[in-house]
């Protein structure tokens, strides 16, 4: 089972309503937001008809609103070697 | 004294398998190491009575936060292995600030094992380390202002910077591609208190009222020292299991000063 990984990138402001409510219809409420549909026919006449705004992507899973955060999520670059309480702990032995 | 040690262990136990977890002793706990060590002894004294009184109670503390925190529950018994991430709370271990485990061996090429007693006796070092992907140039010594307030730690922690995208002498640079390797440098950090800045007061107005709301701020930062910059030498690596392999195009380089 594949699916459809949409991206909004370009607002539909100023545009015809018509691709508002496709925008709508997809799930796409704001810029940058990402919905997964499955790969079908109606879903591909829904991208057709906003594709000037939205960056597609195949993928074989759908993941959740947290696993797309995660992708972006840098690594925080440093943990606790020794805290002051092992430190402490050290002096009092 | 010796119920003394015990808490000592039990609370750096605790510290480490649930921080969030932890329900009535943790704010005792953190006011007591803020404190010289004569205020310490007076703070622990009801907290080893009560822990006396009883004694499996921090310890099964996780299994008994279900009914009252399940939130942080939710966070200590995320599993990354079997279950998908939902909420904010199920970030995975890679993501976190913990101690890492390696499970491959450290593989240094050729060029770099060559090169790196170059490096390696030029003293100071400095280094660009990446904290949540943002670089900071530390050289030992040096006093750090976050522009954040680091969680879950205190002054006096020790702290281990492992994301570095170069390390460099006067002459001498490793870039890493986009890291360095972080058994190849020790550096290290620490945590001497927090700073904040002065209270900030913005009035805010609407139209055609007379009432004006003051919205106050006071942000608070993690204030650090650079312990060492520290490069190890090609036989400590190799002491440690390092590999030597052959150059490719992704791997860290030195670069003298052009």
């Amino acid at each position: 089972m594949s699916y459809f990984r949409i991206t909004l990138i370009r607002s539909a402001i100023g545009l015809p309503r018509r691709s508002t409510d496709v925008l709508k219809a997809l799930g796409l409420k704001k810029r940058m937001a990402t919905v997964f549909h499955s790969v079908s026919p109606s879903v591909a006449g829904q991208i057709m008809k906003v594709k000037e705004l939205v960056h597609v992507e195949e993928c074989q899973y759908r993941l959740t609103k947290q696993e797309v955060h995660l992708e972006r999520k840098p690594d925080p670059g440093y943990y606790i070697e020794k805290s002051c309480a092992e430190q402490r702990g050290e002096l009092g032995d | 004294m010796f119920s003394r040690s015990a808490l000592r262990s039990l609370a750096s136990e605790l510290r480490w398998t649930a921080p969030s977890t932890i329900s009535s002793a943790a704010p005792l706990q953190q006011r007591a190491c803020l404190h010289q060590s004569a205020s310490l002894m007076n703070a622990q004294q009801p907290q080893s009575q009560s822990t006396s009184s009883h004694p499996e109670s921090p310890l099964s503390a996780t299994p008994r936060a279900q009914d009252t925190q399940p939130e942080n529950v939710k966070a200590s018994t995320f599993d990354e292995n079997t279950m998908t991430p939902q909420t904010r709370a199920h970030v995975p271990i890679a993501k976190q600030p913990v101690a890492p485990t390696f499970t491959s061996p450290l593989k240094v090429t050729k060029s770099v094992m060559s090169q790196l007693p170059h490096l390696v006796g030029q003293k100071p070092h400095y280094v660009v380390a990446q904290l949540h992907a943002r670089p900071y140039l530390l050289t030992e010594g040096d006093h750090i202002r976050l522009p954040f307030l680091m969680p879950k730690v205190k002054a006096g922690d020790i702290l281990r910077f492992n994301r570095a995208s170069a390390l460099g002498s006067r002459d001498f640079t490793m870039k890493g591609s986009p890291t360095i390797d972080e058994r190849i440098y020790e550096c290290r950090v620490r945590v001497t208190g927090v700073d904040s800045e002065p209270l900030r007061i913005k009035e805010k107005t609407k139209r055609r009222q007379r009432h004006v709301k003051q919205a106050k701020s006071k942000h608070r930062y993690t204030l650090m020292r650079v312990m060492d910059v520290r490069v190890k030498t090609p036989d400590e690596l190799l002491a440690e299991g390092a590999v030597v392999v052959e150059d490719s195009a992704d791997s860290s380089v030195i670069e003298p000063r052009s």
